[in-house]
């Protein structure tokens, strides 16, 4: 990712945008950190807040006409905060002594004709950038109509201070009887302003000034224009700043144009959403004269805090790495960049599900997903892919597509082995997970049209996820062999996620979610069709997002199996989030994932039905009462409670895959096959073994095969005391360690662990 | 840690002996690699059949730490 | 340590301790002796010359340098490391780094690692190299480097105290370098080393790296090594 198409995306993420307030603001104050700073009572440093972007503070804090007041979005929600109010509240405190650093002064010299307002912006801000600045009015003095106001409003000692703040600055005052208009850069200086609103300087008004710069000469600017009536004070010192940085620019011989297209007021893209947000009225006045610093407190607190944050609100990834997508985005791309060195956004990048609501609910479509993908290959293809973030997810999809569990068969019979107008294609997760369903499933398909084939195994979004194109290309290649030899029938998957990929591997095949097919031809005769006690509350898969059709098929389906459903409150349909599963999150990011299983487990207190299988297991894992629409459609009555049926874990799954496929290939094809539980080595464990090796992600098979390695070639490590042994085995790039006992018929285990540091050498 | 000697090894893991030849384990260096670096460490290890032991809570505790430090993850 | 700084660990990594640091030796230090030496040999110093350790702590470098048949001495700030220092006869002394009590022009080369990110004032140590170098005598500098956090947070935070606090970045460091007098030829990043160096601290048990806290940008750690001559003109 280049530079340029970084910008791009980063601007797409408006969350640094400015609040409305600081936009409306002509000199950008920061009214949003103002209100956080006084409603917390930190009345320091909310004046550091005034400091920052005001010239001349202490004055226009007390004056300021506050054109941020009307753009507040709290006027939406109740009125608008009282943001002037509020920086008179603060003024009226003690300025707090900061340290100024001396500016190294700079060979310039400004003739600035006229002290009103703007004048004194216009030198203010020149002096802090160490041009020498001349000030020129008439008596009584510096102020122009800021001497004009009631003292009670701006009492004569607050000018006289800020005006001897600015000869502390080095700005130079001079008292001339009023002199002509200023028509050219006097001798002696480099550049001259011309401060209209100040009557002294001579001139009523300007031909013209040129709008962007406010140029009207050669080095000779003009600013303090009135605007509004009365005019506004902010305004015209807005006027001054804009002079003063044409000024900078002129005598710095740069451009006078370049980027100012946001100096002035400007409409910010920040969106805040304040649905729920409780209108509230403005804080009353009990002293006409201004606000307490109680008061102030509370007038602050109605401050919104105006963030976006949507996606952040609503995705627990985002949220948890505590910043936006724009700084994101960012991070991405230096890990990218990052050639010799840390990559210590490979987390941020691996954790993302991939899932694509972000996007739906950004303002701007944020391409979260596509960023991260876009890294994953990236990753991928320089070698830089940390192995253990989705290894064991690729190693799952390879068991799905191994010679015990891939599939891919015409129907049997008299329709013969080349004709095939359907193929069923269940995805690896409902074969591990329910392959009672998948049988009952295609036993119905079958019922309805004899020429319906199967492929049992991966549509490949594992490797999609992982960032592995060529893997993901040549698993598409072997899937569309099988399918072409099938000749090229209607795919029907029942995962909304084997849909979203079979369209990328195989774009060419008619395809159609078994539920809108269901749907449209009718249901298959089930086993007794228990119904729930209570109406479950329907769970979109986030991969149905974009697939209207199978989310009204699947609700559709429940309907003629006569279920009432309920739908979640929020985040559904087009909107509904991920399990944890998307993405690989639950491989390179196990607690982030469970995070987000229970924060959607806690969306409603009804039971779920859903129509993805991964959806289903992972929230029956953290404890939710979930059902498949395949469970309601083929449990039986005497079937134990769907609903609390829990995850079948790693090692379940691959093994249900094998057991489904020896099985249908002999009841249905026919075919003898020896069943996978009859293997040689026969492990036995309590279940609190089983669970730590579920855990620890260790399957029976390597436990399998390390224990027969350990036993065959007597390689192993023996404990006298207890007679138990101690095998290594290391079947890929992990090496697995089992301790187990053998027993008449089997093996007893213990304890397994596992790790990818390797033994090289034993020096002797 | 001065002199570099690396312990991985802890008292309880002397209750293994070598099941090929029946020797007690010994400790004694070991080369340990991944991803291109390399640490020695010193581990239980038969001298006559070269059985290295790498005990439960090395392998999960440290030697994960090390392996997630590497991988930049 | 580089994963920890970017997620401001709980403790701070002991090696980053000067104590420690000094007291392990070269051990501790990422690349080791093999890093000192590709070093010299890129900085074009051979067996004869004579070097200065900067920071020598108990002297391993010296004494390795002297097995090669360089003239090499070193200099310590803190006489108390020196006084456990195994061989006797090895040319060490007390010195701060920014008062070097040598004559100028002495040494071909001066060797500073790990050092001079413990200073307060490195720029005030460069100049005092420079001044004990001949013209044309080389510095050779390995050390932490900092990279500032990029992101939306510009402000670096701040790191945790002991955890290589005065660490620079390679860039000001560079600047530093000309600014006392000399002119930059060789930098190179060595951060997997680091990598390395935290990886054999965990194995020891001496060291964790803190539990992740969540993604702020704080500044990363890095190594680097770099080689400069000393030119004519100083600042």
């Amino acid at each position: 990712m280049d530079q340029a198409r970084l910008r791009t995306l980063e601007s797409r993420c408006i969350q640094e945008e400015p609040p409305r307030c600081r936009a409306a603001c002509p000199l950008h104050v920061d009214a949003r950190a103002l209100c956080g700073h006084v409603a917390s009572g930190e009345v320091d440093k909310a004046w550091a807040v005034l400091k920052r972007h005001m010239p001349l503070p202490s004055v226009l804090a007390r004056i300021c006409d506050q054109p941020c007041r009307a753009a507040c979005l709290r006027g939406e929600a109740g009125d608008p905060v009282r943001v002037g109010d509020l920086e008179r509240a603060v003024a009226r405190n003690p300025e707090p002594l900061t340290r100024t650093l001396p500016v190294p002064p700079r060979q310039g010299r400004v003739l600035v004709a006229g002290a009103g307002p703007s004048g004194l912006t216009a030198a203010w801000d020149l002096a802090k950038k160490g041009w020498r600045v001349t000030v020129v009015t008439t008596a009584p003095g510096p102020g122009g109509p800021l001497r004009d106001l009631p003292p009670g409003l701006l009492p004569p000692e607050v000018l006289d201070t800020e005006i001897k703040r600015l000869e502390s600055m080095g700005v130079a005052f001079r008292l001339e009887s009023p002199a002509n208009p200023l028509t050219s850069v006097p001798e002696g200086f480099d550049a001259a302003l011309v401060a209209l609103d100040d009557p002294a300087q001579g001139m009523a008004s300007s031909d013209a000034p040129e709008p962007d710069t406010l140029a009207i000469g050669e080095g000779l600017f003009a600013c303090g224009e009135p605007v509004g009536d009365p005019p506004s004070w902010v305004g015209l010192m807005a006027s001054g700043r804009k002079a003063a940085v044409s000024l900078d620019r002129f005598l710095q011989k740069v451009s006078l144009t370049a980027g100012r297209d946001r100096e002035g007021p400007f409409e910010t893209r920040l969106f805040t959403n304040i649905e729920g947000v409780e209108p509230l009225p403005e804080t009353p006045m009990a002293d006409p004269a201004g606000y307490s610093l109680d008061e102030a407190g509370a007038e602050a607190a109605r401050c919104l805090d105006c963030q976006c944050l949507e996606c952040v609100k609503a995705c627990p990834y985002l949220a948890h790495f505590q910043s936006h997508p724009k700084a994101y985005a960012r991070q991405i791309y230096n890990n990218a960049a990052i050639v010799k060195g840390h990559h210590t956004a490979n987390i941020l990048i691996n954790s993302c599900m991939l899932c694509g609501l972000c996007t739906q609910l950004c303002p701007e479509n944020f391409p979260m997903a596509e960023t991260c993908l876009t890294a994953r290959r990236s990753m991928v293809a320089r070698s830089k892919m940390p192995p253990s973030a989705f290894e064991f997810a690729l190693e799952d999809m390879a068991q799905a597509c191994s010679d015990i569990c891939f599939l891919a068969r015409p129907a049997p019979g008299p329709d013969g082995p080349d004709r095939c107008d359907l193929l069923f294609f269940p995805g690896c997760q409902l074969a591990g997970s329910a392959p009672d369903r998948v049988e009952a499933a295609y036993q119905g398909l079958l019922a309805a049209d004899g020429a319906t084939g199967l492929m049992l195994g991966c549509c490949g979004a594992p490797a999609h996820w992982a960032g592995q194109e060529a893997m993901f290309r040549d698993h598409a290649a072997m899937l569309r062999g099988h399918w072409e030899a099938m000749g090229r029938p209607t795919v029907i998957p029942a995962c909304p996620t084997c849909l979203d990929t079979l369209r990328l591997a195989l774009p060419e095949a008619a395809m159609e979610s078994l539920w809108e097919y269901w749907a449209r031809t009718g249901l298959p005769r089930g086993g007794g069709r228990p119904l729930p006690q209570a109406a479950p509350a329907v769970l979109d898969p986030c991969s149905a997002r974009r697939e209207p059709g199978m989310r009204q098929g699947a609700r559709a389906v429940l309907k003629t199996l006569g279920v009432e459903t309920l739908e979640l409150p929020r985040l559904t349909g087009e909107l509904a989030f991920c399990c944890g599963y998307g993405g690989l999150a639950h491989n390179a990011n196990p607690p982030l994932a469970d995070e987000t299983a229970r924060q959607r487990a806690a969306e409603s207190e009804a039971d779920y039905v859903t129509y993805c299988a991964m959806c289903r297991d992972r929230l029956a894992r953290v404890g939710k009462r979930v059902v498949h629409v395949m469970d309601l459609l083929f449990a039986s009555p005497n079937e134990s409670d769907p609903a609390a049926r829990p995850d079948p874990g790693f090692s379940g799954r691959r093994e249900n895959r094998a057991l489904l496929r020896a099985r249908l290939l002999r009841t249905i094809w026919k075919e003898d096959q020896a069943m996978p539980d009859t293997e040689a080595v026969v492990l036995r464990m309590s279940p609190e073994v089983a669970a730590l090796l579920e855990q620890r992600r260790i399957m029976p098979d390597d436990v399998r095969r390390a224990v027969a390695g350990a036993e065959s070639s007597g390689r192993r490590l023996t404990d006298p005391a207890t007679g138990r042994r101690l095998a290594s085995f290391k079947p890929r790039t992990v090496t697995f360690w089992v301790e187990y006992s053998p027993l008449e018929d089997g093996f007893e285990v213990f304890n397994a662990w596992c790790h990818r540091m390797e033994i090289k050498a034993v020096p002797s | 840690m001065t002199d570099g000697a690396i312990k991985g090894y802890a008292e309880a893991d002397a209750r293994w002996t070598c099941g090929n030849c029946g020797r007690p384990l010994k400790p004694g260096p070991v080369v340990l690699t991944y991803l291109g670096s390399e640490f020695t460490v010193e581990l239980m290890r038969c001298t006559a059949c070269g059985l290295v032991l790498v005990p439960e809570d090395l392998a999960l505790g440290r030697m994960a730490e090390v392996e997630k430090l590497l991988e930049d993850k | 340590m580089p994963r920890a700084c970017s997620y401001a660990p709980a403790r701070a990594p002991l090696w980053a301790d000067d104590g420690l640091r000094r007291a392990a030796g070269d051990t501790l230090r990422p690349g080791g002796l093999p890093l000192t030496e590709r070093a010299l040999a890129l900085a074009g110093l051979r067996p004869g010359q004579r070097i200065l350790d900067l920071g020598c702590g108990l002297g391993a470098t010296v004494a390795h340098l002297a097995s090669l048949g360089y003239r090499a001495v070193g200099l310590d700030a803190t006489p108390a490391q020196l006084a456990k220092r195994r061989r006797r006869d090895l040319p060490l002394a007390a010195a701060r780094a920014e008062a070097l009590p040598l004559r100028p022009g002495r040494f071909h080369g001066t060797l500073c690692e790990c050092v001079l990110s413990l200073l307060d004032d490195p720029g005030q140590a460069l100049a005092g190299l420079a001044r004990v170098l001949v013209p044309g005598g080389m510095l050779v500098v390995t050390d932490l480097c900092r990279d500032p956090g990029r992101s939306g947070h510009d402000k670096a935070a701040p790191l945790p105290p002991g955890c290589a606090r005065k660490a620079l970045n390679q860039d000001r460091f560079t600047d530093l370098a000309r600014n006392a007098g000399f002119l930059p030829l060789i930098l190179e990043r060595h951060d997997r080393l680091l990598a390395e160096l935290a990886a054999r601290l965990i194995l020891a048990d001496v060291w964790r790296p803190g539990a992740e806290t969540g993604f702020r940008p704080v500044p990363r750690l890095g190594y680097f090594l770099f080689i400069a001559r000393r030119t004519g003109d100083d600042l």
